[in-house]
């Protein structure tokens, strides 16, 4: 424990001078046990070198999820101030723009789905396209596509996928504003022209889950769930669409560097003033891509819904199929925020981090005015996955954000290596659930040995106070690209 | 002829370390490795040809640049290469024949889906040998 200075029992700091350009210090929320892993890689040295941006207020943040990235490490977060100089980098965000999670709300219980778990299971894996290796289903003209990028969510609602009670229940309304559709690569248009209403590959899925046990009764009940009952978590992104805009963005920053005089320890880094054209433009291109996410998003849920409908022979209303809410942790806002007593507008830069807005925050939706905003965190495919409510604290400590899932602990290869010959079935039978995938490569990555204990990370970020526990998920069935 | 590559792990993503007598030699490594990652080489054949060409500030720019190209081409438009011929390469930009094929389902499988080629830690350098490559994939 070299380099960290324990603050308390959830939060270590790296001190600004443990590298050379530091302008603030770095603060990594995390519980004792948890510190050994976070020292294997590099993402410590990324933290520091995050706190290097010109900019950056407070502190370059990181959540007890946190592993090695590129540029920023996963679940790091940094805010810079717009008005003073504060930078703008694409590597704060990641490769997968808008990537997120949703989570839907049924009437069944665990005894109506036990029985026809396979058949729903089966059912959604044909009805929801992984589009690994398939194209997904939606054929859109050029006029369709600028409106999906300028409309994200609703642009799918008004096409007929979902219902208009969605867009309350999702961040930001499913539709970032300041969108220039013009200055998206060609290249970005033809990727992402077949993969609307795709899963994706990797750590994507679309899971069946029971709730297992709930910690805040009053706060279930107003999110609409209940022990024993059925919900649908939907993990996606921006597809090719979002990793082009990336790609095509990090090559003009890196162009920029020179032109603005800026130095970077870590060339993923490479960003550009907020006020300049560089810099407002990827902000035009990052919205864009975060509300074809949305869109996308949008999508699954609504085959969700259909095939939920086919198997249980009732109408998704009747089955009571709500959206609870849809998070974004990819992502960089223009958000107001107060630092030292003064109201600041600042980008804040979440990448692998989740918003968590607290109890009366203008942005939610009246009915959650007094609980918070929900922050769904998907777990391993074997173990739980959990929601939790935005808090006050979040607010003043972590620019109201937190942890966003699990955090790798094994590599790829290692996963493989630590199923020591048994097949991945095997694997997964041990925790009972059901899983369809389109490689089954991706199944045995994603084993979950290969993850933190998202118990413990969503421990950390509770007793830290930067959100509240709400209810907990046991996976029952799980479809992968 | 060894395969010119090695696949290495991070944590989360996928690392490629290329090797080449000389320069031409990595950047034909780099292709193969690549498409090693995304699907089976040997499952690929040499039925068609696109010419791709990439432009980048310095070496390892125009490594990154040139595997984001090849990625594009798979992702958007279902190439599958397994060699090419290099046209040009000087500093510092690229022209290639690419040879391979379309995805065919049930013919080819995708292993993993690279959304993209780094910068992070990104290198071309002379070694005593010849030349080493290094580009850090997310996949």
């Amino acid at each position: 424990m070299g380099i960290l200075k324990k603050l308390d029992d959830y939060r270590w700091m790296i001190p600004k001078d443990y590298k050379p350009g530091m302008r603030v210090p770095g603060i990594i929320y995390a519980k004792e046990s948890m510190i050994k892993d976070i020292e294997k890689d590099q993402s410590i040295e990324q933290v520091a070198n995050a706190a290097t941006l010109s900019g950056i207020v407070k502190a370059s943040l990181a959540m007890p999820d946190i592993h090695y990235g590129y540029g920023l490490p996963i679940g790091g977060i940094v805010a810079t101030d717009t008005s003073q100089e504060g930078v703008i980098t694409p590597g704060g965000v990641g490769f997968d723009i808008n990537c997120g999670v949703r989570l839907l709300r049924t009437d069944l219980t665990l005894r109506d789905v036990e029985p026809k778990l396979k058949e729903l299971i089966d059912t959604l894996y044909q009805t929801v396209p992984s589009g690994v290796g398939s194209q997904g289903p939606i054929r859109i003209h050029k006029s369709q596509y600028r409106e999906v990028l300028r409309k994200g969510a609703s642009w799918a609602i008004e096409t007929g996928y979902g219902w208009k009670g969605d867009l309350e229940n999702t961040e930001s309304q499913g539709c970032l504003p300041g969108t220039d559709p013009d200055i998206i690569s060609n290249k970005a248009m033809e990727r992402g022209r077949n993969q609307l209403g795709t899963l994706g590959s990797g750590n994507h899925f679309l899971e069946v889950q029971v709730v297992e046990e709930i910690f805040q009764g009053k706060l279930a009940q107003a999110m609409g769930l209940e022990k024993g009952f059925i919900t649908v978590m939907i993990h996606s992104g921006s597809r090719g669409f979002g990793h082009q805009v990336c790609t095509d963005f990090l090559k003009m920053m890196e162009k920029a560097l020179s032109k603005y005089g800026i130095k970077v320890p870590d060339r993923q880094l490479a960003c550009a003033p907020y006020s300049s054209t560089e810099g407002k433009n990827y902000l035009a291109a990052m919205a864009c891509a975060a509300n074809y996410a949305w869109a996308n998003r949008q999508c699954l849920a609504h085959w969700t819904r259909e095939a939920f409908s086919k198997v249980f022979g009732k109408n998704p209303q009747e089955l009571g199929m709500r959206q609870i809410y849809d998070v974004a942790h990819n992502i960089v806002k223009i958000e107001e925020h107060k630092v030292n007593g003064n109201s600041l507008s600042l980008a804040v830069h979440r990448k692998g981090a989740t918003r968590a807005f607290p109890p009366g925050h203008p942005e939610l939706p009246s009915h959650y005015r007094e609980t918070g905003q929900p922050v769904i965190i998907p777990g391993d495919m074997g173990r739980a996955s959990y929601l939790l409510a935005g808090t006050a604290k979040a607010m003043e400590e972590t620019f109201g954000s937190t942890c966003h899932g699990a955090g790798r602990i094994l590599s790829r290869h290692a996963a493989k290596k630590a199923l020591r010959g048994k097949s991945i079935q095997e694997e997964i039978d041990k925790y009972g659930i059901y899983a369809r995938a389109a490689s089954k490569a991706t199944l045995v990555e994603e084993v979950p040995m290969a993850y933190k204990d998202i118990s413990d990370v969503v421990e950390v970020v509770h007793r830290a106070g930067i959100a509240r526990l709400v209810a907990r998920f046991r996976p029952l069935g799980v479809v992968k690209g | 002829m060894t395969k010119g590559f090695w696949i290495f792990d991070t944590t989360a993503d996928t690392g490629l370390e290329i090797y080449g007598a000389g320069l031409e030699e990595v950047f034909h490594n780099a292709l193969r490795g690549l498409f090693s990652i995304i699907s089976d080489l040997e499952k690929i054949e040499e039925r068609e040809e696109t010419e791709v060409k990439a432009q980048g500030e310095d070496w390892p720019d125009l490594m990154v640049t040139w595997l984001n190209e090849l990625i594009f081409l798979q992702d958007a438009r279902e190439w599958l290469f397994k060699d090419c011929y290099i046209e040009e390469l000087k500093p510092y930009t690229i022209r290639a024949l690419c040879k391979g094929e379309r995805f065919k389902k049930g013919k080819h499988r995708i292993k993993t889906l690279v959304k993209a080629a780094t910068y992070h830690q990104a290198a071309v350098k002379e070694t005593p040998q010849g030349y080493r490559a290094v580009v850090i994939l997310d996949v």
